[in-house]
């Protein structure tokens, strides 16, 4: 271990400098008291002290140089030595080894005598003698990047194929798929030649079927997760138990794209989570050409511990794959994603870590609840609250409860970090990549828990951005199917036969029952109107009775069903929209179109979300107390 | 995995049992003739010409047909969906209390009213099961907000109108209870809870109206039809004269309660006890629990009651749920209560006007039962070894022949197409012909009066029984 040169503390050389004042250094002992940690990087994770001021301090405290220009300290690299090294090492120890001679090394770190930094270097100098340099750990990635961005991006976007290709979306559809479609199209054709009526009477009795079992299947889901009301999987007793100087660093990842109205919302909420600031890791993963965000961001002055990674562009341009490379730089033993316009309830993160610790090194995920502050804005806000209180209040539950994949949400999934970079993090070729990770997850034998916390977000209050939204999940969903479909006896191994109905019922279910209601809906209404029996004949006894049950109890039952979801939050004003589902299913369907019309034309374009338009404010203070 | 083992102990315990008696009463020739009813709508459905649910007829409850639809062997129809649906209450009484859940299990066993109505009534025994769990947990909701009771509470209400299209008459009520059970609450909450409680009910109303529609062209028909329940012949005389007065038939009900009070006494005694339920100074409870009771009143009222003891076994259901599920203490007088109204279970149907529930007592206390249904099985030989390949028949009494028989297409039915064809002049048509010389409503009895005498115009008289005469060509 390094022998300190200056033997003044930190807060005391800060102090000295004028950089602090005194009740900020006795404020800070006290928090060191209660939460553990380092007290520079407390100092600046509060915001008392700026990043380059710790850094300096840092680099002084132990009496090292420090070097800030990067001009300077590419001068000071040996390319062919910090070449031999993995790059998402180097990221994770926050290290670079700059030169070598015989007897000495130096070393570029912005984490001086932390001991990862000697169990690195004792793995890969031992017995030297080390030279080391303080950078600031936003040069450390500059750095990093401008040797390995290339290596980077290539691992960010290509990493799951090349460790599981047959997990990866970015073949939409394997030959075997091209060749069962085949097949099926070309058997349909000679049916259709030979007996067109039994043809469409045999695709509407699977139609049918297919309603039933979807709709058996929600109403198991939907009572196994309404008992979940009854427990709290986290008590509030257990988050007050918890010991907050044992709590782990914790990585939130922001991925934005031109959200620069919306990205304050965040830095508010995430000021005021009950978690130790200075174990908070938070990454914005900026895109390049994303200035505005980028400097709605730096406006808002975040504190140290919260750092700007610039993702290099390349296709494709998605949030998984920002998320892959925000991963290479996560410092916390846990990982959670927030959007922008996030606004989780302040004490998500400790009944995350509360979940994992109960859960016993089983769980690779736990996925928060998320709602909206805007639910009151219009129809659309309103029936989107529907159905997300419905999603992540009793479905998602009942999943848990069931012991089935859980496909995750956008958001606010906490991650154990090693089991995520050990299953391949996220796909960037899906477009729902939160619920190809739920199910592959399960399917490596990692279970997916619920926690009892919720997310507040800004729901889509404008129809066609409502599409595009819908579209990409839909789409998702559809690429979500097809991989893990591609090889179903090995989807049947790993889930086991009530995963297995499950995962086809609500992922390749999910997009197939949109796309098909329209017309079967269009079918209904035509016979309505002409009460023609020229569609007998595509409706025989069985057909017909199984179509009555559906159009009566299934449609009544989604409905039902959905009436529930007021209850869980008290939002009772919103019962009554319950009753206008089908219009919004409507609207699911032309999403559903479109979906499918993308995933032939451009299955990895990211239809981008726009946030920001609500005009309700959101409840930043009421959401996080 | 333990509870599982218990309630399917409980379910084979149950089945053995209401199977066992089935199969022992039909070896004497008793069979509730609703069975065969059942049978036969559901042969229809399935084997009629042409083969559609439709030949049902969508005047009665369709969910009684259901389990018939599944299962082949009419006789185990009743024992295996009341065994199944008493597993489920237990099941939902096993989570509410522990050991009062298996006293109460011993105590619905050895009530033969009970066993009747797993034996040959299930749909009966149904409803007033699911409107005494929906009875319940509508007021768990009210006391804990948890949803799962409020939605359970209202899907198996509107699943009791497909039961028992009565149970419509407690909208009211349960509305009322809402509104008294919310008045602290806020607005929002109380419609919330309307809705939730009653859209299935509505709903389903709707969904039968519709289907009544589209099936037999008048969305009314399950009302209009002359074998309508609210069409039908009151059983008791007395009934006639008070449909539709309101004095005359609180004093009617006042008058059944007073003689069912040895078999209800526990309800009354348990309504007393309520007092010191933690939410019983509620009146909304209270209300819910008169339940049995406005059924009561308005099946009188609209003369669709029959004075059957089995009733009572929806009153008795009431008392021990609310007692076990709400912790109500069981004292000495409670229990007595219960003692007698068990002996009074055995003793009263005895004297019972209707004649099922009479004879089911009657055969467990003096092995005695009546022979329903030898006149039929009979006719249905008579048919076969004739070599009747067509026979008219009215199956509004002549259904269990039709079962029997076992080959629906063998006969001219009112629900086919040709039947009226067939009716105008049967020599063109039939070989057989079967008539109800009981019945007014038998459409060929009517159409051939004398054949009442045995005379029927190009056919000879092959069978003259009590009932029925068949004539061959």
């Amino acid at each position: 271990m390094v022998e300190l040169l200056n033997k003044v503390r930190i807060g005391e050389l800060l102090l000295s400098k004028g950089l602090i004042t005194q009740e900020q250094l006795e404020e800070v002992l006290e928090y060191q008291k209660r939460y553990g940690g380092r007290l520079g990087w407390i100092l600046a994770s509060l915001g008392y002290i700026r990043r380059i001021d710790l850094f300096k301090a840092l680099a002084e405290h132990f009496g090292f140089e420090f070097i800030q220009d990067i001009e300077t300290l590419k001068k000071l690299i040996d390319q062919n030595l910090l070449t031999r090294f993995d790059p998402q090492e180097l990221a994770k120890f926050e290290v670079i080894p700059a030169k070598q001679n015989k007897e000495e090394i130096t070393i570029l770190t912005s984490d001086p005598g932390s001991q990862r930094l000697y169990q690195f270097l004792e793995k890969h100098f031992p017995n030297m003698e080390y030279k080391f340099i303080v950078i600031t750990d936003l040069d450390l990635i500059k750095l990093l990047e401008s040797y390995f961005k290339e290596k980077f991006i290539d691992r960010a976007v290509h990493g799951l194929f090349y460790t599981s290709p047959e997990y990866s979306a970015s073949i939409v559809f394997s030959r075997g798929q091209v060749l069962v479609m085949g097949i099926l199209l070309y058997l349909s054709l000679v049916w259709i030649y030979y007996d067109a009526v039994s043809y469409l009477a045999f695709l509407i009795f699977v139609v049918q079927v297919f309603y039933v079992a979807s709709i058996l299947f929600k109403l198991i889901l939907s009572l196994a997760g309404a008992k979940a009301e009854m427990q709290q999987f986290i008590t509030d007793e257990e988050v007050k138990a918890l010991d907050e100087k044992d709590l782990p660093v914790y990585t939130v990842l922001v991925p934005v794209y031109k959200e620069p109205e919306v990205i304050g919302i965040l830095i508010n909420s995430l000021k005021k989570v009950d978690y130790p600031q200075n174990k908070l890791d938070v990454i914005l993963l900026l895109e390049e050409d994303d200035k505005e965000t980028y400097e709605a961001a730096k406006a808002h002055k975040p504190p140290a511990n919260w750092r700007f990674v610039i993702v290099p562009p390349s296709l494709p341009k998605t949030k998984p794959k920002a998320c892959n490379y925000g991963l290479f730089f996560a410092r916390g033993k846990y990982l959670t994603i927030y959007d922008a316009e996030d606004i989780p309830e302040a004490d998500q993160l400790k009944k995350s870590v509360i979940a994992f610790q109960k859960g016993g090194g089983e769980y690779i995920c736990f996925q928060a609840a998320l709602n909206y502050f805007n639910k009151d804005e219009n129809f659309l806000t309103k029936m989107f609250t529907l159905e997300y209180s419905y999603w992540f209040d009793y479905l998602l539950p009942g999943l848990y409860n069931l012991n089935l994949p859980i496909p995750l949400g956008g958001t606010s999934n906490h991650f154990d970090v090693e089991k995520l970079r050990e299953v391949g993090a996220w796909d960037p070729f899906n477009t729902t990549e939160d619920a190809d990770l739920g199910v592959r997850a399960f399917g490596k034998g990692y279970k997916v828990g619920v926690i009892n916390s919720t997310t507040y977000e800004e729901a889509n209050a404008k129809v066609g951005n409502w599409i595009r939204q819908r579209s990409r999940w839909i789409k998702g969903y559809m690429q979500t199917w097809l991989v893990h479909a591609r090889n179903s006896r090995k989807l049947y191994k790993n889930v086991g036969l009530k995963g297995f109905i499950a995962f086809h019922l609500l992922i390749g279910g999910t997009p197939f029952a949109f796309l098909v209601n329209p017309i079967m809906w269009a079918v209904f209404i035509f016979w309505l109107i002409t009460q023609t029996k020229a569609l007998d004949v595509f409706f025989p006894p069985a057909i017909l009775y199984i179509s009555l049950f559906n159009l009566l109890f299934g449609n009544f039952l989604g409905i039902y069903l959905n009436m529930l979801a007021v209850f869980r939050r008290k939002y009772y004003e919103l019962l009554p929209y319950a009753l206008l589902n089908p219009i919004y299913w409507m609207l699911h369907s032309r999403a559903a179109y479109k979906a499918l019309y993308e995933l032939f034309t451009k299955p990895f374009y990211w239809q981008k979300t726009q946030h920001g338009i609500t005009k309700y404010k959101p409840p930043i203070q009421e959401a996080t107390q | 995995m333990r509870v599982f083992l218990v309630l399917y102990a409980i379910f084979l315990t149950l089945f053995a049992l209401t199977s066992f008696i089935s199969n022992t009463l039909y070896q004497h020739g008793y069979i509730h003739l609703s069975i065969l009813f059942y049978a036969e709508k559901t042969l229809l459905a399935k084997a009629g010409e042409p083969p559609r649910l439709e030949n049902i007829g969508f005047v009665y409850p369709p969910l009684a047909f259901l389990p018939f639809l599944i299962i082949e062997d009419y006789k185990m129809v009743s024992p295996l969906a009341s065994s199944f649906l008493l597993t489920v209450f237990f099941s939902f009484l096993l989570k509410r209390c522990q050991s009062p859940a298996y006293f109460i299990l011993l105590f619905l066993l050895l009530n033969p009213l009970v066993l009747f109505l797993a034996v040959y009534r299930f749909e009966v025994l149904a409803f007033y099961l699911l409107l005494t769990i929906s009875t319940i947990t509508l007021i768990i909701h009210l006391e804990t907000g948890y949803s799962l009771y409020l939605f359970v509470s209202g899907f198996l209400f509107g699943l009791c109108f497909f039961l028992d299209f009565r149970s419509v008459f407690l909208i009211p009520l349960v509305a009322l209870v809402i509104y008294l059970s919310t008045k602290e609450k806020e607005i929002n909450y109380r419609l919330a809870l309307l809705i939730v409680k009653l859209s299935p009910v509505v709903f389903f109303v709707f969904a039968w109206l519709y289907l009544n529609w589209i099936f037999t062209e008048d969305p009314f028909n399950f009302i209009k039809s002359p074998y309508s329940l609210f069409k039908s012949e009151p059983l008791d005389p007395s009934l006639f004269l008070i449909r539709g007065s309101f004095w005359r038939s609180l004093e009617y009900v006042i008058f059944r309660l007073l003689a069912y009070l040895p078999i209800i006494l526990p309800y009354f005694i348990v309504l007393f006890n309520m007092r010191r339920y933690r939410l019983l100074y509620l009146m909304p409870v209270y209300l819910l629990y008169i339940s049995p009771m406005l059924l009561l009143f308005f099946s009188v009222y609209f003369s669709t009651f029959f004075p059957s003891y089995y009733y009572t076994i929806l009153f008795v259901l009431f008392a021990l749920s609310f007692q076990a599920s709400f912790g109500i203490r069981a004292g000495k007088f409670l229990i007595f209560s219960f003692l007698l109204s068990l002996a009074s279970s055995w003793l009263m149907p005895l004297y019972s006007k209707e004649e099922n529930e009479k004879s089911f007592v009657k055969f467990f206390l003096k092995g005695e039962t009546i022979n329903v249904i030898g006149e039929y099985e009979r006719i249905a030989e008579i048919l076969k070894s004739q070599g009747c390949r067509k026979t008219l028949i009215d199956d509004a009494g002549g259904f269990p022949v039709v079962v029997f028989f076992g080959n629906p297409k063998a006969f001219y039915l009112p629900y086919m197409y040709e039947y009226f064809t067939v009716l105008s002049y049967p020599k063109a048509f039939a070989d057989c012909v079967v008539i109800d010389k009981e019945s007014m409503l038998d459409t060929v009895s009517s159409r051939f009066p004398k054949a009442r005498m045995g005379i029927l115009e190009g056919y000879s008289l092959i069978y003259e029984g009590k009932r029925f005469n068949v004539f061959s060509r």
